[in-house]
């Protein structure tokens, strides 16, 4: 084919898909397509406008969450150990500014404080029975961790490119990260691509090394991640969305603070040092303009080679009420299988030295349900969002897709709840 | 920043306009308008047919010249759009009619003897166009081409699309009456816009709600010529190159404001079938019969905005919650728990 056809028939498909669309906006009147596909033939009027331009207003936004853990049940820990877990109290703030007609910047800082005890190693129950135990650590008071992050995007014509660097203090743990990425709109906006990289380096030095001298006085990890996208309009109500993200991390995998029992004595946790993992996420957006709500479905299927697997499914509602009220129920089911190195406790030593029996690397489901409502309004000249939210969250192996033959003592469950305010001026 | 938009007033296209725009400063504001006008002025200078120097003037002076005169795509895609109108208006619609006005003097209240009109429709024929890539030619001496009846609204959409180029979307454009957005104002709110009644054309009739698109108004409502009890509006036929009686005014909201002013136009050009005409179309609508009654049909779509929600904001990294623990790779950062003692 000449390219002057090539072109023609690019033409010709490109008019089509636009007639497609319009037809299933205009309700199928012949005289309305044929109007609107000649209109929309002229130069710069099949552009849309795009909902997703450069704010135009400053925003201020302040948040607090309370994350707090159900204590662990008496009956799962070690005689006289503590059962009171974590406590987090967490400050975010974030400033966006517009610069120019094209740029925005846009600073956060979070701050939280921790206390309570964490999971440290799990034994078979001395008593002979089925169930191990956990031992816990000591209640820590007033941890605290700050996290910076700073973050620019640029708007062009039909495509945003974004930039991230940050980093996250903490008196034992640093960490510095970045990320660069663009999206681009085709099809007058109703494809849009997205990909982009990131890195972070995070440095430990573990405390205690003095009472503890097998614990490393320093390690580090570097991760690196690919991340790529497609959303999709369907028609005026529905939009879909799916992506692949990549992560490969290397270094110092384990956690310096956590033990695993392996032949009758509690030994340092020990990971392999890479991690390959990969996301694959999928949303749906569905809007119902008769009763003005918005339906929101995402799953996602993850995997790694350390040969775990989860499934997410979340399903949340956003219904808005009389035009400045909205109440977003949510529910969320999880489902992981246990990385192949993990035991609870370990019978005799794997031949590659690894072990590790943090339940997050276990087998268990959780489920989750939560309730959000926020609202808008205006005094003078500004413009306020208010949210307030709750979420309840339960992780059991007896929600496990795949059964599970012992449970890891330390599954969490937590409330979280959060508040918070945003201002536009 | 204060939240009512920057106004600027100015005449195009022989009627009064006037632009609103959100910006951070009257600086950006200024220049947005600018950028504006300057496409406005760009086609009026290119499709009027008042300006010896225009385009619009070059090819009815070619008119009986075989070779006609080169046109580029731009032109090339309003003749297309106006043979859309033309084909869709069963040939009610022909921007070649407008010699007509040489019989029909409104303003001296006396009908055109038949003999005069007879004279003129040889001259009139959207069909006789002869048309070759990027080539126009008038066949016969005498004829003329008006893009007057679509030019001012197809400036409305370029000027608002060149304002979302410029990344501004709380922004209204408004040429005489045909207005276009680039999309609602900073707060989700829409603009209201004010239809002109019929018999006191100062006053608005009702005020419509414009999230996103335009909106455009055809009207006869003008004096006219009143012969024996018989009204003679100035909505013309050219089949026969007489009035057409039809509704007295018709506004129409779409997605583009090229759309609204063909609608509109088309509507009132079916005369007594302008009602069953616009139903059957589907777009959101108010219309204005002779005898005063308005009736609105603005329920069907366009009027609803746009939810935020359906469009979330993508990162390229997801963001780190605050909740730990939940997934795996995600909690990690946060094994690191409290020290033993």
């Amino acid at each position: 084919m000449s390219r002057g056809n090539a072109r023609a028939a690019r033409r010709a498909r490109q008019r089509r898909r636009r007639e497609r669309r319009l037809q299933r906006r205009s309700g199928g009147s012949q005289a309305l397509r044929a109007l609107t596909t000649s209109a929309l033939a002229l130069p710069g009027l099949a552009e849309r406008a795009a909902a997703a331009g450069a704010p135009v207003d400053y925003r201020a936004d302040y948040r607090y969450a309370r994350y707090s853990e159900d204590a662990i049940s008496r009956s799962k820990v070690a005689v006289g150990g503590e059962t009171e877990r974590y406590e987090i109290d967490i400050h975010q703030f974030r400033l966006e500014a517009p610069i120019g007609q094209s740029f925005d910047l846009g600073l956060e800082v979070a701050h939280e404080t921790m206390s309570g005890a964490t999971p440290w190693y799990v034994t078979p129950d001395p008593n002979g029975g089925d169930d191990p135990i956990q031992v816990m650590t000591e209640a820590t008071i007033d941890e605290a961790r700050t996290d910076v992050l700073l973050s620019g995007n640029h708007y062009r014509d039909e495509s945003v490119l974004n930039a991230g660097l940050g980093f996250s203090i903490e008196n034992d743990y640093m960490a510095y990260n970045g990320s660069l990425g663009g999206e681009r709109s085709f099809n007058e906006q109703n494809t849009t691509v997205s990909g982009g990289i990131g890195f972070s380096y995070d440095l430990i030095e573990p405390e205690d090394t003095n009472l503890f001298p097998e614990r490393p006085d320093r390690e580090d990890k570097q991760s690196y991640s690919l991340f790529a996208g497609v959303a999709q309009v369907l028609g005026r109500n529905t939009q879909v969305q799916t992506s692949l993200t990549y992560q490969h991390q290397r270094g110092f995998l384990s956690d310096p603070y956590k033990r695993a029992f392996v032949e009758n004595s509690p030994i340092p946790d020990d990971r392999p040092d890479t991690r390959n993992q990969f996301a694959w996420l999928t949303q749906l957006r569905r809007h119902f303009r008769k009763i003005d709500g918005t339906l929101h479905v995402d799953y996602q299927f993850f995997f790694d080679d350390w040969e775990m697997r989860s499934h997410t499914i979340e399903l949340a509602w956003y219904q808005t009420l009389f035009d400045r009220f909205r109440l977003v129920p949510s529910f969320r089911y999880y489902s992981q299988s246990q990385a192949d190195f993990y035991a609870p406790f370990y019978v005799t030593a794997r031949s590659d030295g690894h072990a590790a029996s943090d339940y997050r690397l276990s087998p268990f489901g959780a489920i989750s349900g939560g309730i959000k409502a926020e609202t808008r309004f205006q005094t003078w000249s500004l413009l306020w969002d208010v949210n307030v939210s709750y979420q309840r969250y339960v992780s059991d192996a007896d929600y496990a897709l795949e059964s599970v033959d012992v449970e890891n003592p330390g599954l969490v469950s937590y409330d979280l709840i959060s508040a918070g305010l945003t201002l536009h001026f | 920043m204060p939240p009512t938009p920057h106004r600027f007033r100015f005449k195009a296209m022989g009627c009064p306009c006037s632009l609103q725009l959100f910006a951070p400063s009257a600086r950006e504001a200024r220049a947005l308008a600018t950028l504006a006008r300057g496409e406005i002025t760009r086609l009026e200078h290119k499709y009027s047919r008042y300006r010896d120097d225009s385009l619009a003037s070059r090819i009815n002076a070619s008119a009986g010249d075989p070779a006609g005169v080169a046109i580029d795509a731009e032109t090339e895609a309003l003749l297309d759009h106006a043979d859309t109108l033309h084909h869709e208006s069963g040939g009610r619609f022909d921007p070649t009619s407008g010699v007509l006005r040489r019989a029909w003097n409104f303003r001296s209240g006396r009908l055109p003897e038949q003999g005069e009109i007879d004279a003129l429709l040889p001259r009139i024929g959207w069909t006789r166009l002869q048309r070759a890539p990027r080539r126009l030619a008038l066949p016969v001496a005498g004829m003329e081409l008006d893009f007057g009846g679509f030019v001012k609204e197809y400036a409305a959409d370029r000027a608002v699309a060149l304002l979302q180029r410029a990344r501004c979307f709380a922004g209204l454009v408004d040429l005489g009456g045909d207005l276009a957005v680039a999309g609602p104002q900073p707060d989700g709110r829409p603009w209201t816009v004010g239809v002109r009644d019929v018999r006191q054309p100062e006053r608005a009739a009702l005020r419509v709600e414009l999230f996103r698109g335009g909106i455009a108004t055809s009207g006869d409502y003008e004096r006219g010529i009143s012969v024996d009890g018989v009204r003679y509006g100035h909505l013309l036929d050219p089949r026969n190159g007489w009035p057409i009686e039809s509704l007295a005014s018709a506004t129409v909201l779409a997605e583009r404001c090229l759309i609204a002013g063909s609608a509109s136009t088309l509507a009132l050009l079916q005369g007594e079938g302008a009602v069953a005409w616009l139903d059957a179309l589907g777009l959101p609508h108010v219309r204005q019969h002779r005898d005063g009654r308005i009736e609105t049909r603005l329920d069907e779509g366009l009027s609803a905005p746009r939810r935020r929600s359906l469009r979330p904001r993508r990162r390229a990294r997801p963001r780190r919650r605050a909740a730990p623990g939940a997934q795996p790779g995600r909690g990690s950062r946060r094994s690191a728990p409290a020290r033993s003692r």
